[in-house]
């Protein structure tokens, strides 16, 4: 089946995906998701809270965003002595 | 067709002809970041030039950090690119659906056709216990494809103690420095995603980054001295006992007679002996009409005019003229 996959880490993009018939969220997410903690993402299907057993079917919509993002970009380093 | 859904209706159609899909997507690369691996790299060659291998490790430690700024934003450029040709522009149907989904998530939605507006009401906004109230986002769709898009406003502001304009570390004049979000937030725009967009911007007014916050959560409630512009500590401020004006410990005064402290304003320095000394522990000479510290005056007057007063007062020396010789 596909989805729409809507990835707002990073760059963020858009892009149609095929899974296999019964991914549920959870399997879903620990598939797409470099580091995947849960606890630091917001995941909607079709724009609306989910449990992370939930079955995904063709043609929904999930999207995966971050809950911190910096302000601002940290370039410099501090060496720690 | 409810009312509130013609609004919505009227909105997504406005939205939707304000895509502009020829746009090239957003890839800033992570050039700050590459540029501090590369003078990361340059010390740690130079620590083992000088055989300075505590130095070098600190460094490569460092280098450990920096590294996945850089290899971590490539990775999703690298598939953002790969997915460019696939790119999927909201249609009329989408954008309805954003803007009615926008209501779970956010208090108060709200459309104004005339002005051209969306705008969403965020929940409270509390960071490192510092609390900075509600934010409302306001997309202008007429300028979906401008950097200025939308604004970011404080619905009862909180402003940091030092700058008016800045009502979150990451918000100065209504302006949301995106920073990480930057790119996904001008993708989302420019896809017509206008739940991603509300939503990231939200995440943003969530998050704190202390390095490159307009002011510091740590400065937020702090006393801007009024004498020399630093922040300081509620604890480490002075209340001049004079005027009661709020100034850094460091701009403040102890009078050298009663040992409080005062502003600048409020504290002269004792013509006589140099101290300084507050307007109740300093006195006018009767005399000459300028100020003394207590200790520097004997009944009102200065110990220079009771010296010219001693003068004026003792009788003219007689002078022994040599009686003439005959």
């Amino acid at each position: 089946m596909r989805l729409l996959c809507v990835n707002n880490d990073g760059a963020g993009f858009a892009d149609y995906v095929d899974v296999a018939e019964g991914t549920t969220v959870r399997q879903f997410f620990e598939e797409h998701v470099t580091h995947p903690n849960p606890s630091n993402y917001l995941i909607r299907v079709n724009r609306q809270p989910v449990t992370h057993d939930q079955v995904l079917v063709d043609g929904d919509r999930i999207s995966i965003t971050p809950t911190k993002i910096e302000g601002a970009h940290q370039a410099t380093v501090k060496v720690q002595r | 067709m409810s009312r509130r859904t013609t609004v919505f209706h009227r909105a997504a159609v406005a939205t939707h002809s304000r895509l502009r899909p020829e746009c090239p997507p957003e890839l800033s690369l992570p050039a700050e970041s590459w540029a501090e691996c590369q003078r990361l790299t340059r010390l740690i060659e130079k620590a083992r030039r000088k055989s300075l291998p505590a130095a070098a490790r600190r460094m490569e430690a460092a280098l450990a950090v920096v590294i996945p700024r850089v290899t971590s934003p490539l990775h999703d450029y690298e598939r953002a690119a790969a997915t460019a040709g696939n790119r999927r522009t909201s249609t009329i149907h989408d954008i309805l659906a954003e803007l009615t989904a926008l209501d779970s998530e956010f208090d108060e939605v709200s459309v104004s056709m005339e002005r051209h507006l969306i705008t969403v009401t965020t929940d409270e906004v509390v960071l490192e216990e510092v609390y900075l109230g509600s934010f409302e986002i306001v997309l202008n769709w007429h300028r979906l494809n401008e950097t200025g898009a939308y604004e970011v406003l404080a619905v009862e502001a909180r402003p940091a103690a030092t700058d008016d304009d800045t009502t979150h570390p990451h918000v100065q004049s209504n302006a949301l420095c995106e920073g990480e979000g930057k790119a996904s937030i001008r993708n989302a725009l420019r896809d017509g995603r206008l739940y991603d967009f509300f939503v990231l911007v939200r995440q943003i007014l969530h998050s704190y980054n202390p390095a490159s916050a307009y002011v510091q959560l740590s400065d937020w409630s702090g006393i801007s001295c009024p004498e020399c512009g630093s922040t300081t500590a509620e604890d480490d401020s002075n209340l001049c006992e004079d005027c009661s004006t709020t100034t850094c410990i460091e701009c403040s005064t102890r009078c050298n007679d009663c040992d409080y402290r005062y502003c600048s304003d409020c504290i002269r320095t004792c013509t006589g002996c140099d101290e300084d000394t507050c307007s109740s522990c300093r006195s006018v000479c009767s005399e000459c009409g300028d100020a003394f510290c207590k200790g520097c005056l004997t009944h009102e007057i200065c110990l220079l005019c009771h010296e010219n007063e001693a003068e004026e007062t003792q009788p003219e020396a007689v002078v022994a003229t040599p009686a003439p010789t005959v």
